[in-house]
């Protein structure tokens, strides 16, 4: 009888041992459950929470339609931080577009869908798809946006509890994509990254610096107020650039071709509206680098 | 005075268990000191005797009856068959709430002396508990150890 008992626990005791230990206590054992419970617990609360952000965020998205599609300019300002910087744009400049914007245009329809939210902490970002229809012109926009240096709507920040569009805080910067296929058109000039060109790299206006790849072509880009000013751009072999394949919003293009001289071009307008990204589109020529001589 | 009579009771408990045995359990109360917690036992007869026994860790307590059924005591190892059902609160780190136990287990009581008892046993444990401010719980098997020490008063 004694041999069979000491065999059952013995029987007991050795799933335990497989299985992970004995707990010492059954409130070791619950201990172990809270623990469980708490990771999951904790789960759903951070769910809910996202969930809860990405409905107030939503609304935003809503608000800014309907100011735009009610032309109510408190409205719309009501939407931006009053930190919002975006590629050196600020509230002000909104305010004073969209004033511009209400005046001038009529009927306007906004229409944001396949609207995506990453939230983080206190901070977000969403992509979306962006329709703006207008009596007088028709569909004006009707494109995808993404958090990148175009995307002036899709950086947001938490505020006293309100969500609000912040902009990508980004310092003065230029871009410098490299590509195999000429850029031709309004929009491979503003999206590179989307018609298959690399973002090589960014620097201050300030900075003179060499970016690496071998491509077909180079294109350095500022978007909206910011500007660069090129003295001069040279390649791998050390020669100088002596020709342009394509600009946009540049003054006194010719200062950037040949050896530095002190003399510069400036690329970009600094203004926010109309048009304003500046762009320089260079055939590579066997170079596998561009380097960028500024002059601060 | 004192120390030298609390002494000598240690000394008794030491020396006198292989003399000893549990003789009857029947209309005894025992109780006891277990990790991490108290116990009250009670024999109901020679074979059978019932026990209510709280535990109480960081944030969490365990409270509820244990039955056991004694194979003999005719020895200074009795060994013993039971279940234990608890009622379980908690607060955890986000979680706070409430859940049952049970677990049946085997194991045996060693009497140092006709007085004392020290304890093991050992079974696997069937935990839920849920947590009140949502809806999300957690269930499953836990295989415990209890150890105790038991004080028959008469």
């Amino acid at each position: 009888m004694r041999k069979t008992l000491f065999f059952l626990i013995a029987l007991m005791a050795l799933p335990a041992l497989v299985y992970g230990g004995f707990h010492l206590g059954m409130a070791d054992a619950v201990k172990k459950k809270v623990k469980k419970l708490d990771e999951k617990v904790a789960e759903k609360v951070a769910e809910k929470e996202e969930e809860s952000e990405e409905k107030a965020i939503k609304q935003l998205y809503s608000t800014l339609e309907s100011s735009m599609e009610g032309e109510d300019i408190t409205a719309f300002g009501s939407c931006l931080s009053s930190d919002y910087s975006h590629q050196q744009l600020t509230k002000d400049d909104w305010i004073t577009m969209m004033e511009y914007l209400f005046e001038d245009i009529g009927n306007i329809q906004v229409s944001i869908t396949n609207l995506k939210i990453t939230v983080t902490g206190n901070s977000a970002t969403a992509s979306f798809h962006l329709k703006i229809t207008t009596a007088e012109e028709g569909v004006v926009q009707d494109e995808d946006n993404s958090p990148n240096p175009l995307g002036v709507l899709n950086y947001l920040i938490k505020e006293n509890g309100s969500w609000k569009f912040y902009g990508d805080q980004t310092p003065p910067t230029y871009y410098v994509y490299g590509g195999n296929d000429p850029l031709t058109t309004y929009p491979q000039l503003d999206h590179p990254a989307d018609y298959g060109y690399t973002l090589l790299g960014s620097a201050s206006p300030s900075e003179t610096k060499t970016f690496s790849g071998s491509y077909n072509y180079y294109a350095v880009m500022v978007y909206f107020k910011n500007v660069v000013k090129i003295d001069a751009l040279q390649k791998s072999d050390a020669s100088y650039w002596s020709s342009v394949s394509l600009s946009l919003n540049i003054t006194n293009e010719g200062e950037l071709l040949g050896a530095p001289d002190g003399v510069y071009a400036t690329v970009g307008t600094g203004e926010f509206f109309p048009y304003t990204n500046g762009c320089v589109l260079l055939t590579s020529d066997g170079s596998s680098s561009i380097k960028v001589i500024v002059v601060p | 005075m004192r120390k030298k009579t609390a002494a000598l009771a240690v000394l008794v408990l030491l020396i006198f268990p292989a003399l000893v045995n549990a003789q009857s359990i029947k209309g005894r109360l025992g109780l006891g000191l277990n990790y991490p917690g108290v116990s009250a036992r009670y024999g109901l007869s020679n074979k059978f005797a019932l026990e209510l026994k709280g535990q109480f860790g960081s944030g969490v307590t365990v409270f509820g009856p244990r039955a056991y059924y004694y194979f003999s005591t005719d020895s200074k190892v009795c060994l013993f068959a039971g279940a234990e059902l608890d009622y379980v609160s908690f607060k955890g780190d986000v979680s706070s709430g409430g859940g049952i136990a049970v677990e049946p287990f085997l194991g045996g009581d060693y009497f140092i002396s006709k007085h004392l008892a020290l304890g093991l046993d050992i079974g696997p444990a069937f935990i839920a508990i849920s947590d009140k401010d949502t809806d999300e719980s957690v269930s499953g098997m836990e295989f415990v150890a209890n150890i105790n020490i038991t004080w028959y008063l008469w």
